[in-house]
């Protein structure tokens, strides 16, 4: 299969969001044409996260007590998800999904192609492994895989089923799957992992916690962190105003702050414990995609912290 | 339906209860249950979760203390005025599991309003319960509000009131809340408590209670947290694994006793 009919077929009638190199990095855009892809990307430093959650989205805009409010409809196809990255996708749809749907999350996701991309290897702060998200199983659409002579292709879903169908493409029988086996520390972050519900109270999360500068790097990168405020944004006359949805952090001190100025995590080893309990506790909500490794400005690793605590 | 957009509704009665703190009755009409919520929404200056403190299908109540932005904005509206409302959230309490028991209703300051529901709800279905008690404390008489309803709760009900600096006047008890329940034989066999307040307070009423016989699978409180979405989704109401705005805004104590930030 040739990535680039595949790609020109998807074009019609969808926005294309596909990894580029920018600056020394892989990141999230949308593009217009294939040559703009950097097909032999690593893992890109954002996840792809925004399509479906922007960082900034009006909620509704107001005039008076006149309330509008418009869902996306747009189709978007992301080309090129990495195996950890679609795992993330469906942790965040069941958050989203559950009790009351989050609705602009969830008419972008509906909306939302999936060609996932298997990885012949692991990348740098990569541990997938640790959870097995390197398999790409479900949640794509389509999947690829490189073979030995171009890009092997199967549908993951029946919108790829019906889409391969629709654009008369051909699959192949079966994608070969991705086998990393874990490393002996990962096994023992694991083994560390299954524990932590005991090791609340470690002296290491203070120790762990002064190295952090509470930037709030690590969920901003977060495949699977969707925490937001929402703000009043009014026109200088007052007339009209918007209500917008902007990603937020709970690293960040403000995050719980109450009037009165009272911060129910005021404390930083709070904030830094919560993310590691919110990840890897209440939840299979870590991939390892190890994001959070490689951004923060003071290369907290969270396989260490867990392994020392 | 989008769960953010609000309804504009009309304010139908302002009374002033003290020197900060305002009762609004709108014409918002729901069923709902009392300890639940409401997201109130003023155009330029935000929205604040406000606890509902009626018991009517016909219209709401809340009672607002003015301490930032949206609440002093909401304190200038007048009756005719509109406000925008979602909601109502949050899983509030049973009264129909509630029923037969002897009711402890255990409030401080602020922490006084969204218990107002569940007396509501006792006025309306004074057979319900074994008993009715209802202990309050305030920081000084000037601070005590819902001064026509405690006329009324007085004949109904037990009431027993505390503030921390009385006046000449006071006829009451004097002192922290917890002098008062120390005083009275509660019945902890089929008892409940219900309460809200100050973190501070909290502590000392469950330590009071516990004294007096009372599990913690016995005691209700409501918790107060940042709010922004009001439905599970924006993480600021997180008390650990919990969301206060979903799981809660009322706890039973043992199920929250563990819990870390
Ligand atoms: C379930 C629930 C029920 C409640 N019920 C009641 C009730 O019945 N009656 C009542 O009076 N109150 C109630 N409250 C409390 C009430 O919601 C708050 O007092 C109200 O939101 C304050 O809003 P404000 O805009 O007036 O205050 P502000 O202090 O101006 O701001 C409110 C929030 O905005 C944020 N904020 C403001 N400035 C900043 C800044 N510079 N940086 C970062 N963040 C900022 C803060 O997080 C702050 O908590 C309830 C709260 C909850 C969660
Ligand atoms: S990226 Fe690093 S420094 Fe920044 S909040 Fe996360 S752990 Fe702390
Ligand atoms: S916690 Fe770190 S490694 Fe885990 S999914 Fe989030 S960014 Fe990736
Ligand atoms: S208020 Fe947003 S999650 Fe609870």
């Amino acid at each position: 299969m040739q990535l680039e009919a595949l790609f020109n077929k998807l074009k019609h009638g969808r926005r294309i969001v596909a990894p580029v190199s920018r600056e020394g990095y892989f990141v999230y855009e949308t593009v217009h044409n294939f040559k703009e892809i950097a097909i032999d990307f690593t893992l890109p430093i954002y996840p792809p996260k925004e399509v479906m959650l922007p960082q900034h989205e009006p909620v509704y805009s107001f005039k008076g007590a006149n309330v509008r409010a418009t869902i996306p409809s747009e189709k978007t196809v992301i080309f090129g998800v990495r195996p950890c990255d679609v795992r993330a996708i469906g942790v965040m749809d069941n958050f989203m999904f559950s009790g009351i749907a989050e609705p602009y999350y969830k008419a972008r996701r509906e909306n939302t192609l999936i060609v996932a991309i298997q990885c012949a290897k692991q990348f740098e702060n990569c541990f997938c492994d640790v959870f097995g998200s390197f398999k790409l199983e479900k949640g794509h659409d389509i999947g690829l895989a490189r073979g030995s002579g171009g890009y092997l292709i199967k549908a993951g879903s029946k919108l790829g089923e019906d889409t391969l169908k629709s654009l008369k493409i051909k699959q192949d029988s079966k994608l070969p799957q991705a086998n990393f086996k874990i490393t002996k520390p990962h096994q023992q972050f694991k083994a560390r992992i299954g524990e932590l519900d005991k090791l609340s109270d470690s002296k290491h999360w203070d120790t762990a916690a002064t190295e952090c500068f509470s930037c709030g790097g690590c969920t901003i990168v977060c495949p699977t962190c969707q925490c937001f405020d929402i703000e009043d944004h009014s026109a200088p006359n007052l007339a009209t105003g918007k209500r917008i949805r902007t990603w937020d952090s709970c690293q960040l001190k403000p995050f719980t702050r109450v009037a009165g100025k009272y911060h129910f995590r005021g404390k930083r080893t709070d904030r830094f414990r919560h993310r590691y309990y919110h990840k890897l506790v209440w939840g299979d909500n870590c991939v390892g995609c190890g994001r959070c490794v490689t951004i923060c400005p003071t290369k907290i690793d969270m396989r260490e912290v867990v392994l020392k605590l | 339906m989008n769960p953010y957009k609000p309804k504009f509704v009309k304010i139908i009665k302002v009374e002033e209860m003290t020197s900060d703190i305002r009762l609004f009755r709108v014409d918002f009409k729901c069923r709902h249950r009392p300890g639940q919520f409401i997201e109130v929404f003023l155009p330029h200056y935000g929205e604040a979760p406000m606890s509902i403190c009626s018991c009517s299908t016909q219209y709401l109540e809340m009672t607002v203390r003015a301490v930032g932005n949206v609440t002093n904005a909401i304190h200038k509206l007048n009756v005719g005025d509109t406000i925008g409302i979602r909601g109502p959230y949050g899983n509030g309490y049973d009264m129909k599991s509630l029923k037969g028991k002897h009711l402890y209703i255990i409030g401080g300051g602020t922490g006084v309003a969204p218990l107002r529901g569940i007396i509501k709800y006792a006025e309306q279905h004074p057979k319900d319960f074994a008993s009715v008690n209802i202990f309050m404390g305030f920081r000084n008489p000037e601070q005590v509000f819902f001064k026509e309803d405690i006329e009324l709760w007085q004949r109904m009900f037990n009431v027993y009131l505390t503030v921390d600096q009385p006046s000449k006047a006071w006829r009451h008890c004097c002192g922290v809340i917890t002098t008062l329940l120390e005083k009275q034989k509660l019945i902890n066999e089929n008892g409940v408590a219900m309460t809200c307040g100050p973190p501070v307070m909290i502590k000392f009423v469950i330590k009071s209670l516990n004294a007096a016989g009372f599990r913690n699978d016995q005691i209700f409180m409501s918790l107060e947290r940042l709010m922004r979405c009001g439905i599970g989704k924006c993480g600021h109401c997180m008390v650990s694994n919990l969301y206060v705005c979903k799981d809660g805004p009322v706890f039973r104590y043992d199920q929250v006793q563990d819990k870390k930030e």
